[in-house]
């Protein structure tokens, strides 16, 4: 190739300097694409060791049952919000995983995409919303067992998160109006920054939701099912 | 597109509208520096501080305490938010809420302002984290020379008890907590795509983030001392922390700030290694130091969120009355040891390693010859690794382990030395037959190795359950943990800024003045710390103000050595500030040491974008001696200029 670089003249050094540039940006492309497929992998992880960390607690203190309080008689929370909440993240993870994987094997209409993002951003909101407003709602105090204290501890961290998922949503949203064609690329456009950081950013998204879905369940279960 | 790198001026994406912040340059909120972040810093605590008031008004328990800890806690979270808001993190983060979203920071420019701002380019992250590690360090040093004054005499204070123990405890958790990210921040953010041929960090903004909560974490501990101070030592332990005054919430929300900041610089570092390598650079080509941060930062990212946790279970106990911790009511404080100590022994870890990385990147370079068993070694490090998450609970071998249990974390615990064994002798292995060349870098990682070998020792003593029971909580434990830390961490990472200062910033520190500095901290550290395992042994135990009188001459000596390590630092300040600040600057060699490495192909000060074109890596960072060409090319393909052909040494015998 040095050789070649030798050989040319100014024009096919300019080409080769094309080249490299052309070299570079597409390294960086898949640099980027896997950044982000790294990222989301990483997020699920540390919040897996987050959320791990509430559990131990859980199953710990439930063993050891100091002074036979890890849970009083009659305490559980409202059914009416575990339930709501426990719906509105599973159909809010249920509706963008669906979509988004459509989207990004390219058989999905952008708009169906942009509704369903819209409204599982919105679920995950409200879910939010209704955990922390529930969280006044317990009808137990904090310090008053194991249990509640770990139940106070866990869920209103459970809706910071459904808070993250409805920004993260969020921005994808704004982010397909402000940018139309990165939900429907064409032609060449397909390779372009912003359908990759786009793209590997939804793709992210799809794996937290999943994540979230499996928190709200193994959560409902243990205090909502476990007795 | 020519763009500004500071974080107001966010990079405007092909075919879309401009965001807001690159176009507007009249508007204050566009141009966010360090003066808005101590304004925003401000009103965040005094709002902060008024909801605590106002929430807790409604709550009859809060009003017979006696103290408002959702006021201090909410004030501090306030004043954080705030500062990061006027620092210009947030700036982005809500951009994106508008769909606007950057793309690149190939074209960059980089001021003296850049500096002390909120910055995309990592290697000015790099800068501002060694400035920022460097005054965590000697602020905790500081701690260090009153504990060290007080205790001249067993009979006479200076402090009283509840003081001494507030100045242990700052001592501690600043070393401990500000001190984690003292290599992985500098030089990790620095070096790791230099290293690996990357223009850039895979995420820029969370890196310039991690930075930027630490100043924010700083000042929130420190301020601990205007509210009583923590009396649990960097430790935390319960229920002694759930009981005490308002300045453990200072403790509390400073470690967790900075584990959300050792997250997110560990996940950048991750992100970047695993996807921004140079074609070529395959795993069995990486950099040691480059293995050592992946390590470390993977046990930042996994273990930082189990403290997390458990700081935000006792900042709950604290504030809106949980029984987390309190066996009275359900809990145990176990669970707080337990929960610590799953992050506390891979701190350990994660502060061995990179100084390790340090020792091992080195050597070679000031040897002249390959590193010794590189993949044994790698093998070694992602051991620790492994192993540090199997090692807690000898942390609980005295307090309340179950006894059957013992045994088992013992040998987990007699395990995790082969790796750190190996990984050591690897070390020394490079030096076997080396032409070796005592430079002030090499001085510090031989002196590191020493150290750590008098540490690493006594830690194998101290992994057996009838030695540590008599040991624990004594002297012994505190000189093995500072053999360790300070005599290995801390040598090898004065070695790390000898050695790529003249890279970071143009400028290569005395020489004379460094080897006054090695041998004088060489000699007073161990006389210092060396005692120490006597004194632990004659019954001294840590944290107690008082000993017995027998001691006296032991602890006078120890204080006096320990002033003498306070003047070998005042020898770094100067030698630090009169080479990088107050002598003419002078053009430095663009290789001083000779090293194959690819952070040395680039010019001196580092362009913006690291390389002009991504690099093409032919052969491994170690081939000295070997015959072995240039490491990499570098221009455009085809140009196929060689190290040494860019006017840089590449190889030299």
């Amino acid at each position: 190739m040095a050789d070649t670089m030798a050989g040319s003249g100014a024009d096919g050094g300019a080409a080769e300097v094309g080249s490299a540039i052309e070299r570079d940006l597409s390294l960086e492309r898949a640099s980027s694409r896997g950044a982000y497929w790294t990222g989301a992998r990483l997020f699920v992880a540390l919040s897996a060791m987050a959320f791990g960390a509430g559990l131990f607690a859980y199953f710990y203190l439930h063993s050891l049952d100091n002074n036979t309080l890890w849970r009083t008689p009659g305490q559980r929370p409202s059914d009416f919000i575990s339930v709501t909440v426990l719906v509105m993240t599973l159909v809010g993870a249920a509706l963008y995983w669906w979509f988004t994987r459509q989207m990004l094997a390219g058989g999905s209409n952008s708009a169906d995409w942009r509704v369903a993002t819209g409204v599982a951003s919105a679920l995950f909101f409200v879910a939010a919303l209704i955990q922390f407003w529930g969280m006044r709602r317990t009808g137990f105090f904090p310090g008053s067992s194991g249990y509640a204290s770990v139940y106070v501890a866990l869920m209103p961290l459970f809706g910071v998160y459904c808070l993250g998922a409805a920004y993260w949503l969020e921005t994808l949203l704004a982010r397909s109006i402000r940018v139309r064609w990165v939900v429907s690329p064409e032609g060449s456009n397909l390779d372009s920054p912003q359908r990759v950081t786009f793209a590997g950013s939804a793709e992210g998204a799809k794996l937290f939701v999943a994540f979230m879905a499996l928190v709200s369940i193994v959560l409902f279960v243990l205090f909502s099912i476990v007795s | 597109m020519a763009t500004d790198i500071t974080a107001g001026a966010t990079v405007r994406a092909g075919g879309e509208p401009a965001d807001p912040a690159a176009t507007t340059n009249g508007s204050w909120w566009a141009h966010p520096n360090i003066a808005y972040g101590v304004v925003g810093a401000a009103a965040g605590y005094a709002l902060g501080h008024w909801f605590g008031n106002w929430l807790a008004n409604g709550f009859q328990q809060i009003q017979g305490m006696g103290q408002n800890d959702y006021a201090v806690v909410l004030g501090y979270l306030g004043g954080t938010i705030g500062w990061l808001a006027g620092i210009g993190a947030v700036t982005y983060p809500l951009l994106k809420l508008l769909g606007y979203q950057a793309t690149a920071q190939h074209e960059t420019k980089r001021s003296l302002r850049s500096y002390f701002g909120y910055t995309l380019d990592h290697k000015v992250v790099g800068v501002q984290y060694l400035a920022a590690m460097l005054v965590y360090f000697f602020v905790g040093g500081m701690f260090a020379l009153a504990i060290r004054t007080e205790l001249l005499s067993p009979t006479n204070h200076l402090l009283p008890p509840g003081k001494y123990l507030e100045v242990v405890g700052e001592h501690g958790t600043m070393m401990m907590m500000m001190m984690t990210s003292a290599v992985i921040g500098p030089f990790g953010n620095f070096f790791v795509p230099l290293m690996i041929g990357s223009r850039k960090m895979a995420y820029p903004r969370l890196e310039a983030l991690s930075f930027w909560i630490t100043p924010a974490a700083f000042v929130v501990l420190l301020s601990g001392v205007l509210l009583g101070g923590f009396p649990t030592g960097w430790t935390g332990y319960a229920p002694l922390s759930i009981e005490a005054t308002q300045g453990q919430d200072s403790y509390l929300v400073a470690f967790g700030l900075i584990t959300i900041s050792m997250i997110i610089g560990g996940f950048n570092i991750i992100a970047t290694i695993i996807n921004y390598r140079a074609p070529g650079m395959t795993w069995t080509r990486l950099p040691l130091f480059v293995w050592a941060m992946l390590v470390t930062a993977m046990l930042m990212v996994l273990a930082a969120p189990v403290l997390a946790m458990a700081g935000y279970f006792s900042i709950l106990d604290r504030t809106v009355q949980t029984a987390l911790f309190d066996v009275n009511h359900g809990g145990s404080p176990y669970l707080w040891q337990n929960l610590f100590w799953f992050f506390g022994h891979p701190e350990v870890y994660i502060l061995a390693l990179p100084g390790f990385g340090i020792a091992l990147e080195l050597l070679p370079v000031f040897a002249r010859k390959p590193a010794f068993a590189y993949r044994t070694v790698v093998a070694g490090m992602v051991g620790v690794g492994l192993l540090s998450w199997f090692v807690w609970q000898h942390h609980l071998f005295v307090s309340g382990i179950n006894p059957d249990m013992r045994p088992v974390v013992m040998l987990t615990t007699e395990l995790i030395s082969i790796p750190t064994g190996i990984v050591f002798l690897g070390a020394v292995g490079t030096l076997w037959r080396a032409k070796l060349r005592l430079t002030v870098p090499m001085l510090f990682v031989l002196g590191g190795l020493f150290n750590f070998l008098i540490g690493g020792v006594s830690g194998v003593f101290l992994s057996d359950v009838p030695t540590d029971t008599i040991a624990h909580g004594s002297f012994f434990v505190m000189a093995h943990f500072h053999y360790t830390i300070m005599g290995g961490y801390m040598f090898f990472f004065f070695g790390a800024v000898y050695y790529w200062v003249p890279k970071m910033l143009g400028r290569r520190l005395n020489t004379r003045l460094g080897k006054v500095h090695f041998w004088t901290l060489f000699v007073f550290f161990n006389s210092t710390f060396l005692p120490l395992f006597a004194v632990g042994e004659l019954g001294q135990p840590r944290r107690v103000f008082e000993y017995a009188a027998s001691l006296q001459t032991l602890n006078i000596w120890v204080s006096i050595s320990a002033y003498l390590i306070g003047l070998s630092m005042l020898v770094f300040i100067f030698n630090f500030l009169k080479s990088t600040v107050i002598d003419d600057p002078t053009p430095i060699e663009t290789n001083p040491w000779g090293s194959r490495g690819l952070e040395w192909m680039t010019s001196t000060p580092v362009s913006a974008n690291n390389f002009d074109h991504i690099p093409e890596v032919v052969s491994g960072p170690y081939d000295y001696g070997t015959g072995a060409g240039p490491m990499a090319t570098i221009g455009a393909p085809g140009a196929a200029v060689p190290v040494s052909a860019a006017g840089q040494p590449g190889e030299v015998v």
